[in-house]
């Protein structure tokens, strides 16, 4: 059996099922008569949370990891606040009531208020304060705390919710994997995972109710799916492929001074995806060939009024001179219904895939747009900045950006401010109209990068994130693969420009044999792919590439292209695949 | 007491690290920290409250610290929420 979830990522893992469980029992609400029990209550409620506290003091002690530090500590600053206790001890006081309850209720209601936030981030910190709740509670029932390090063989933790608080236990090396029904990509636990190296995929309705203890199952956190009731011939399969990733892991080190080439020395880009500051010094890191696309949203997304420009130039520019000549490509803001903004007006939409979004606000919001372009363009001062448009679907769209485009450089040369006068302007290639008229768009900008997430979403006409038809999305489909080729044929043999691929396909192992076939230039994937996709590159022949692509074009489904490449991938890639 | 007006220049806001980084340096002085913020005053050396504040990047805050040590206080928080990321 398959199950679909969403990925975590960290890689392949097969274990035996350990279900935890961390639901607290209910507990009958003691009454206290006498002041003595009460006061006695309140002096019992001190000593739980300081001995939690000393706990989470311990770990934050013992973690190695910055995340786990970080965690422990805000669960002990938490737990050192006056008003929390107070009002626990007030609660005891007037309900003549025991510590688990005063604990529960006072909890519960900070833990509902921080849900009512309008902050995505801090309704999953809420999840945080049910841990330390459930924590506080079965120190006070003298409950113990799950100790994984007693385990003594290869373990997937499968739960309804996985706590933090189970992750931060030191002794974690039989935990090989995580599977839970709930938990979002911004939870703690999801950064503690990846912190970790841990394989995990979230979201999977009802798993902990229909695995078993022992089962054997298989996690696969990359593509984000488990599967269970294993044959030994799968499991030897899978043992086999988890075998070749980690050889394939090893090998990666000595990738990051090599350049980017094909097998036959064919120049290539692997650039980099990002969309957070945090992300900078793991971009450096990996020594990749610069940035493929820049996501700016996180600069716009919660606050309360917009950025100002000065406050956009200097993390552009702090970007800029950090690449240090390699490019980077900033993409304007992509925002829609689905993300919400106090000081951008776009009202809720049945359909904000389809709706009012990205460059479609932005060219009716010249004054707002301009802010944003005006700050990419003082930053291309310090490096070597393009401009990227996003959900571009026709041609008139880009003669309207540019235009405003053109107005921000004479708002900037009135005030004699410098300015790179000839930066490089490109579109994402996302809409599928735009990759049919790839030839007639191309004369009006500098380079394409296809954005496979959305350009396969809307060829196909499905919601990845809906499971009931999400196996309709498919790298492979042969409708998607002749966009791509129209896309990429259409830059080929315009000098100085190019084409490249921002989407997730790009680091898809049997996808770059198709994509460096057809004349992809440029690969832009996530900081932890970079090497992974240099190394894969590293052993494709382009020639040979090209026909394997020429075969492929004449090939009418998804399953026949899929098991066409994997077929050629087990040549190509030898012992890694 | 003391006041000071300071704009949030911090990414993420004070949420996460930059307001359990705030709570503990706030949690040093002796003084009464106060952040008022769109119209409600909040306790700088309560985690929740300062989360529960949903104070983000570009929001204007007053500073109000009243104590022994207001002075010292007021210009240490002063430049913690001036500073931004390192």
């Amino acid at each position: 059996m398959k199950y679909l979830g969403n990925k975590v990522g960290n890689g392949l893992a097969l274990g035996k099922v350990y279900i935890i469980n961390t639901k607290i029992p209910k507990i009958k609400t003691r009454n206290l008569t006498t002041v003595g029990a009460i006061n006695k209550e309140k002096e019992d409620l001190k000593q739980i949370i300081e001995k939690v506290s000393k706990d989470y003091e311990s770990l934050e002690n013992e973690a190695l990891e910055d995340e786990i530090k970080q965690l422990c500590n805000f669960y002990k600053i938490l737990l050192s606040s006056n008003s929390l206790i107070g009002t626990m001890e007030e609660v005891i006081a007037k309900e003549k009531c025991d510590k688990i309850t005063a604990i529960t209720k006072v909890m519960k209601q900070k833990e509902e208020e921080l849900s009512l936030v309008d902050n995505a981030y801090l309704k999953e910190r809420s999840k945080d304060i049910e841990d330390v709740t459930n924590k506080l509670i079965r120190k006070a029932l003298g409950i113990k705390e799950i100790d994984l390090s007693r385990l003594d063989e290869d373990t997937i933790l499968v739960a309804e919710e996985i706590s933090p608080s189970v992750l931060l236990s030191n002794n974690l090396k039989y935990v090989k994997g995580i599977v839970s029904e709930l938990g979002g990509k911004t939870s703690h636990v999801a950064i503690l995972a990846s912190t970790l190296g841990i394989p995990s995929v979230f979201g999977i309705k009802e798993i902990s109710k229909t695995l078993n203890d022992d089962d054997i199952i298989y996690v696969n956190g990359n593509e984000g799916y488990i599967e269970t009731n294993l044959t030994e011939t799968q499991k030897k399969n899978i043992k086999d492929k988890i075998r070749k990733e980690e050889l394939l892991k090893n090998s990666l080190i000595e990738m990051k001074d090599k350049k980017s080439r094909t097998k036959d020395n064919q120049k290539l880009e692997i650039t980099a995806n990002a969309g957070e500051l945090s992300e900078l010094d793991k971009l450096l890191e990996v020594n990749c060939d610069g940035i493929g696309l820049f996501r700016t949203e996180f600069l716009f997304l919660n606050r309360s009024i917009p950025p100002t420009e000065d406050y956009l130039f200097n993390i552009y520019k702090s970007f800029a001179e950090k690449l240090n000549g390699k490019p980077l490509i900033i993409r304007t803001l992509d925002i829609g219904g689905d993300k919400k903004c106090p000081y951008i007006d776009i009202k809720e939409e049945q359909n904000p895939f389809l709706g009012y979004r990205a460059i479609r606000y932005c060219l009716d919001n010249k004054e707002f747009f301009k802010v944003s372009l005006r700050a990419i363009l003082r930053a291309s001062k310090y490096g070597n900045v393009k401009i990227m448009y996003p959900m571009i679907s026709s041609l008139e769209e880009i003669y309207k950006a540019n235009e405003i485009l053109d107005e921000a450089k004479a708002d900037l040369a009135s005030k004699n401010i410098p300015f790179n006068k000839n930066i490089k302007v490109g579109i994402m290639i996302e809409v599928p109209s735009t990759a049919i008229v790839a030839d007639m768009l191309i004369d009006e900008v500098d380079f394409f990068s296809i954005g496979t997430n959305d350009l396969i979403q809307y060829t196909v006409a499905v919601d990845r994130l809906n499971p009931t038809v999400s196996g309709l999305y498919s790298f492979y489909n042969p409708g998607v693969i002749r966009l791509i080729k129209n896309t990429i044929d259409a830059v080929k043999d315009k000098k100085s420009k190019f084409v490249g691929m921002c989407g997730e396909m790009a680091a898809d192992p049997l996808a770059i044999i198709l994509l460096v076939g057809l004349g992809l230039q440029e690969f832009s994937v996530n900081a932890s792919m970079v090497l992974k996709v240099k190394k894969l590159i590293s052993l494709i022949d382009s020639n040979e590439a090209k026909d394997i692509a020429n075969k492929i074009l004449k090939l009418k489904t998804a399953k026949e292209v899929e098991t066409y490449l994997d077929s050629k991938a087990k040549k190509i890639y030898g012992k890694y695949y | 007491m003391v006041r000071k007006d300071v704009v949030v220049k911090s990414v993420s806001g004070l949420h996460a690290r930059p307001g359990s980084n705030l709570v503990e340096l706030a949690l040093t002085f002796k003084s009464d920290i106060r952040l008022v913020h769109n119209g409600s005053s909040i306790n700088a050396k309560e985690i929740l409250e300062v989360m529960m504040g949903n104070i983000n990047c570009g929001d204007k805050l007053t500073i109000e610290v009243e104590g022994e040590d207001e002075q010292k206080a007021i210009n240490a928080i002063y430049s913690y929420i001036e500073k931004g990321e390192e």
